[in-house]
């Protein structure tokens, strides 16, 4: 499997969270192929301009976000005719049930709550990682 | 023919000739006839006169009978007078014999009525009632009720109305009942409507201000009823008006009462809500700035180990620990505050079947543990099933946890009945407690031991009071120092209406 420009769209405001995930990820050599935008509206921006071509492969998505809220930009994908194609993870700190809820709602394709121990973060980073972007099979 | 000169035939001597034409009897009988005829004469007309005027009069079909039977009789006696002269007595005798027929019917009828006439109530009878009327409605004081003639001018008045409106019966009596209205209503000439419409429909009904002779107002119950005769004419309306501003008061009251509590509801609503968005912001911002104090302190211990000593990764160590733990007060806290805002689902509960599961849990999370664990078949109860899980969890763990250094360990599991509920307890041989510290048990956050002695977050107690209390319950513990403890709490029994 040839590896394309961008497999993860990272969208994460939080500097520190971006660090410790980009090491959990390059610990399972998918580090280079990661694009960081910080908040939603440079998330819509991105996937907007690479809808048809260089598309990543999968979206992992922060809920607390500027501007665009994490729970917008998902809304916004899944209404996207070619956007909703891509697996949409959402990573977040939160575990309230009404996130949960309503990101399913809207079509979310995995939620993960981002544990505080690192031993357990860095696991549940890389796993993602190597599921979304090795193992399951997407339209693109 | 024969018959017609027969009856003018006088073949006889007139009756004079009986008095031996003795001019004083004759006088006598002329003049006592005379009298007579005129007075039975008189009589009907007087009747007929008295029958018209009274057409509510029962019976008047007798007084006509009355009337002919005597004109007839009155005309005998005329007859009389004649035949003192002239011998006509087949005439006499005929009239007569029409006086008789004209009696004995009105003989039968009158037998036939008397039973019924008896029914019809003597004026005295009537007097009677009406006084008692009048004296139990002039009486009545907690209604004003009394009598308008048809233009709206006062008729009557009792003592209620002397107290509502406090005018006295001759203050009152002859002036029109617009003056018990407000001005506003005087000058739009509400009473006028309101007689408007009990003429039209019976009945005016309605609430509102009137005035006292004081000016002062009160807010009354109208009720005005239109009054007819047999025609259909009003001649009257009869008025009863009641007090009742208390009510209205009490009406007011209750309704500002209720508008209080609505907006407490609200503000309560909105307080809930800064709480909810409250521990969602913690739950989403408060966890990351500890994830990045673990991680980056795990990077480096990893990357620049070389750079450490052991005193060094000790400290980094001290870090990461206090870090879990500042997470797990975290989560602990998120729980207990969405237990407040969580829906309460109630089904019937297994409690031996679901404290039967949770016990093999925790016993599979201490493997090395001798525990000894009693318990009889308990009763179901009802309840939250996903709740009464945490109940028990964080329960039979407090008992494994604090029995840590009891080998083998007791856990005792009870069951009883209490006030209408099941009672439950567990009780176990660990450390137990100062029952002087008792009541801190159930708070949040409060600890009888350290982290260091007993780990823990101070959370599951409180969380186990909420649940149980939420489920209309109580949870209380009795211990003792070195002596074990036991935990006891109420659930509604299954069946029992929920709350």
């Amino acid at each position: 499997m040839t590896l394309q420009e961008v497999e993860i769209l990272l969208v994460e405001d939080n500097q520190n969270d971006v660090e410790l995930t980009m090491d959990a990820l390059r610990s399972k050599n998918l580090a280079n192929h990661v694009h960081v935008v910080k908040d939603g509206a440079e998330a819509l921006d991105f996937l907007k301009n690479h809808a048809t071509e260089n598309c990543p492969r999968v979206i992992f998505l922060d809920l607390n976000l500027p501007k665009v809220d994490g729970i917008d930009v998902l809304r916004e994908i899944k209404k996207h005719d070619r956007l909703k194609l891509i697996p949409v993870v959402v990573m977040t700190s939160s575990h309230e049930e009404r996130d949960i809820t309503e990101t399913y709602k809207l079509g979310v394709n995995s939620y993960i709550v981002k544990p505080i121990d690192f031993e357990s973060f860095t696991v549940a980073v890389a796993d993602a990682g190597l599921y979304w972007v090795l193992l399951n099979r997407s339209p693109y | 023919m024969d018959v017609f000169r027969q009856l003018l035939s006088s073949d006889f001597m007139p009756h004079g000739s009986c008095y031996l034409w003795n001019t004083g009897l004759i006088y006598l009988h002329v003049l006592s006839d005379s009298l007579i005829t005129l007075s039975y004469y008189a009589i009907p007309f007087t009747l007929v006169y008295f029958v018209r005027k009274r057409r509510d009069l029962p019976f008047h079909w007798m007084f006509l009978c009355f009337g002919v039977f005597i004109i007839a009789c009155g005309t005998t006696h005329l007859m009389e007078i004649w035949t003192i002269w002239h011998s006509n007595y087949w005439l006499s005798g005929v009239v007569k014999a029409i006086t008789a027929i004209v009696s004995v019917p009105t003989a039968i009828l009158l037998v036939q009525l008397v039973p019924k006439a008896l029914l019809i109530p003597s004026p005295e009878a009537l007097r009677k009632t009406e006084q008692r009327f009048r004296l139990i409605i002039e009486g009545v004081r907690d209604y004003a009720i009394f009598m308008l003639d048809s233009e709206g001018n006062v008729m009557t008045w009792n003592a209620g109305a002397e107290r509502i409106k406090g005018y006295k019966t001759d203050e009152i009596v002859g002036k029109h009942f617009s003056i018990f209205y407000p001005p506003e209503d005087r000058e739009t000439g509400k009473a006028a409507r309101s007689l408007k419409t009990a003429t039209e429909e019976g009945r005016y009904e309605e609430e509102g201000f009137r005035m006292r002779k004081d000016g002062t107002r009160f807010w009354a119950d109208v009720v005005i009823t239109a009054l007819r005769d047999e025609k259909g004419q009003i001649y009257a309306f009869a008025k009863i008006t009641r007090d009742i501003t208390e009510r209205k008061k009490n009406i007011e009251e209750i309704k500002k009462l209720n508008e209080s509590l609505e907006k407490r509801a609200l503000e309560l609503e909105a307080a809930n809500k800064d709480l909810e968005s409250f521990s969602y912001s913690v739950s989403h911002d408060l966890r990351s700035p500890l994830r990045a104090i673990d991680g980056f302190s795990r990077m480096l211990l990893q990357k620049h180990s070389s750079q450490l000593d052991s005193e060094g990764e000790r400290l980094l160590g001290v870090v990461r620990t206090n870090t879990q733990r500042m997470g797990e007060l975290i989560d602990a806290l998120l729980s207990f505050s969405r237990l407040g805002r969580q829906e309460i689902r109630v089904s019937e509960i297994n409690v031996d079947q679901l404290l039967e599961e949770v016990y093999q849990e925790q016993r599979a999370l201490n493997p090395e543990r001798t525990v000894e664990f009693r318990k009889p078949v308990l009763p179901p109860a009802q309840g939250d099933r996903n709740l009464l899980r945490q109940v028990f969890e964080n329960l039979l763990s407090n008992a494994f946890k604090f029995t840590a250094g009891q080998n083998p360990a007791v856990i005792e599991v009870n069951t009883d009945s209490r006030n209408g509920m099941n009672l439950y307890s567990i009780r176990d041989n660990g450390v137990g407690f100062d029952m002087q510290y008792g009541k801190k048990l159930f708070k949040v956050f409060q600890r009888l031991h350290s982290p260091q002695e007993y780990e823990g977050t101070g959370v599951g107690l409180a969380l186990v009071h909420r649940i149980i209390t939420r489920h209309g319950g109580s949870v209380w513990a009795e211990g003792k120092t070195n002596e074990g403890a036991v935990f006891y709490f109420t659930l509604p029994k299954a069946g029992a209406k929920s709350q």
